[in-house]
């Protein structure tokens, strides 16, 4: 009881270390809910708006290699996204494709296809692209 | 600002490293989880607003109910509230960085949908682990209130069942094979998973003789303890549901399916709310 008292008694408040914690963690929380509120004021449900893109052709060792990156300016992630691609050489066309997983909303995923027996990057074109909503 | 407590800084480290180890120990098969990753990125963020908010007032009524510190005022309770938010926050960013789900490729919208996903249960593991896993400082009186007896208050223990339900639904809420198992099943099982779930939680509460059992659970009559165990499987019901809606298991499924969803996850919950609940109120003395 004694005990008691005298910890009643004495000076309460919070040291130095747990204020600069609770003020990180009011910043913390306080950025990620604007963030969330901005974004959900914005939300439109727009359906996933692919935008794929191919990079610099690399050839090594008698295999093209051509890296892909798809962009999603919709609001909702697209899934199982598929990415075909030609590639157009000595009057032969060849066709790869590559799947990801998932493209999230507003945001990017890259992948690779590669054509083998090559002796020339050729011309290489997106010729499609295919999604499921998940 | 008068405050319940007094502490040096060391102690306050040793507080809160207490919490991150709750907060790792209660979160981990999460943060390992990558259907909870991809919610980040397929929930829109009005559901995602939702979850920090009722992750939020279930810090409030854990730290009021269970917390570290019974004399706490309201404030001080917001505050512990807001801390273990923050710290959440910070070991699932800083957990998903070292298993390299964030990365260059991700837009800002997917780092803090990946981050706040995982984040809120962190957060209740920070909360439990700081007032269960250490030892009682002077003045700091858990559950057990100044006469070192709590008598299983209803509201309160509702409560705390609640944080348990989720606390253990949410492990196994956001995996694909919760659905599998509530499609593969015909009615029979999924009402022999919900029959079994109930008569856990009756053994739990009331013959278990668990470390707690006699000052939580109210058990003098016949009626409180049916009420104990019908209120006990309904709020595991409703921790399961509340996990799986914001987990994004019920968009697009019929009543049925997303019904025996909840029974499925309601196991793991039922055992939240009975076992988990008298776990995450050990530390009051007896």
């Amino acid at each position: 009881m004694a005990k008691r008292e005298t910890s009643t008694a004495a000076k309460r408040g919070k040291n130095a270390l747990e204020w600069v914690v609770f003020g990180i963690s009011c910043a913390l929380v306080s950025a990620t809910i604007t963030v969330l509120a901005i974004h959900a004021a914005s939300w439109q449900e727009r359906p996933p708006e692919l935008a794929a893109k191919i990079g610099e052709p690399q050839l090594k060792d008698g295999v093209v290699i051509v890296p892909v990156e798809v962009t999603n300016h919709g609001d909702i992630a697209a899934s199982e996204v598929q990415i075909e691609v030609a590639r157009t050489a000595g009057g032969s066309d060849q066709l790869a494709s590559v799947t990801l997983d998932f493209v999230p909303r507003h945001g990017t995923r890259k992948g690779q296809v590669s054509f083998p027996d090559a002796t020339e990057t050729g011309v290489i074109r997106i010729v499609g692209t295919g999604f499921a909503e998940p | 600002m008068e405050f319940s407590h007094q502490r040096s800084i060391s102690e306050s480290l040793l507080e809160y490293g207490r919490g991150i180890t709750g907060g790792l120990i209660f979160s981990l098969p999460l943060l390992y989880t990558m259907e909870v990753w991809w919610t980040g990125f397929l929930l829109d963020p009005w559901r995602i607003l939702l979850y920090v908010a009722s992750t939020f007032a279930l810090l409030l009524l854990y730290n009021r109910f269970a917390g570290l510190r019974r004399d706490a005022s309201f404030r001080e309770v917001v505050i512990d509230s807001v801390e273990e938010m923050g710290i959440g926050l910070v070991i699932a960013a800083l957990i998903l960085w070292l298993a390299g789900k964030l990365d260059r490729e991700c837009g800002a919208y997917e780092v803090i949908g990946k981050v706040v996903m995982e984040a809120m249960t962190v957060a209740i593991g920070v909360s439990v682990g700081t007032s269960q896993l250490g030892v009682a400082d002077e003045g700091d009186e858990g559950m057990s209130g100044p006469a070192g007896k709590d008598d299983g208050q209803y509201l309160p223990q509702v409560a705390i069942a609640l944080c348990g339900a989720v606390l253990f639904a949410a492990n196994i809420a956001a995996t694909d094979e919760v659905m599998v198992i509530a499609m593969d099943s015909p009615p029979g099982r999924i009402l022999a998973l919900a029959v079994i779930s109930m008569l856990g939680a009756a053994w739990t509460l009331a013959y278990s003789q668990m470390h707690g059992s006699d000052r939580h659970v109210r058990k003098e009559t016949r009626l409180e303890h049916f009420r104990g165990v019908v209120t006990t499987y309904a709020v595991a019901l409703m921790g399961s549901a509340g996990c799986l809606f914001f987990f994004g298991r019920f968009d697009g499924q019929p009543f049925g399916l997303a019904l025996a969803m909840c029974v499925v996850a309601g196991v793991p919950a039922a055992l939240g709310a009975s076992a988990g609940r008298l776990l995450l109120q050990t530390r009051s003395p007896s």
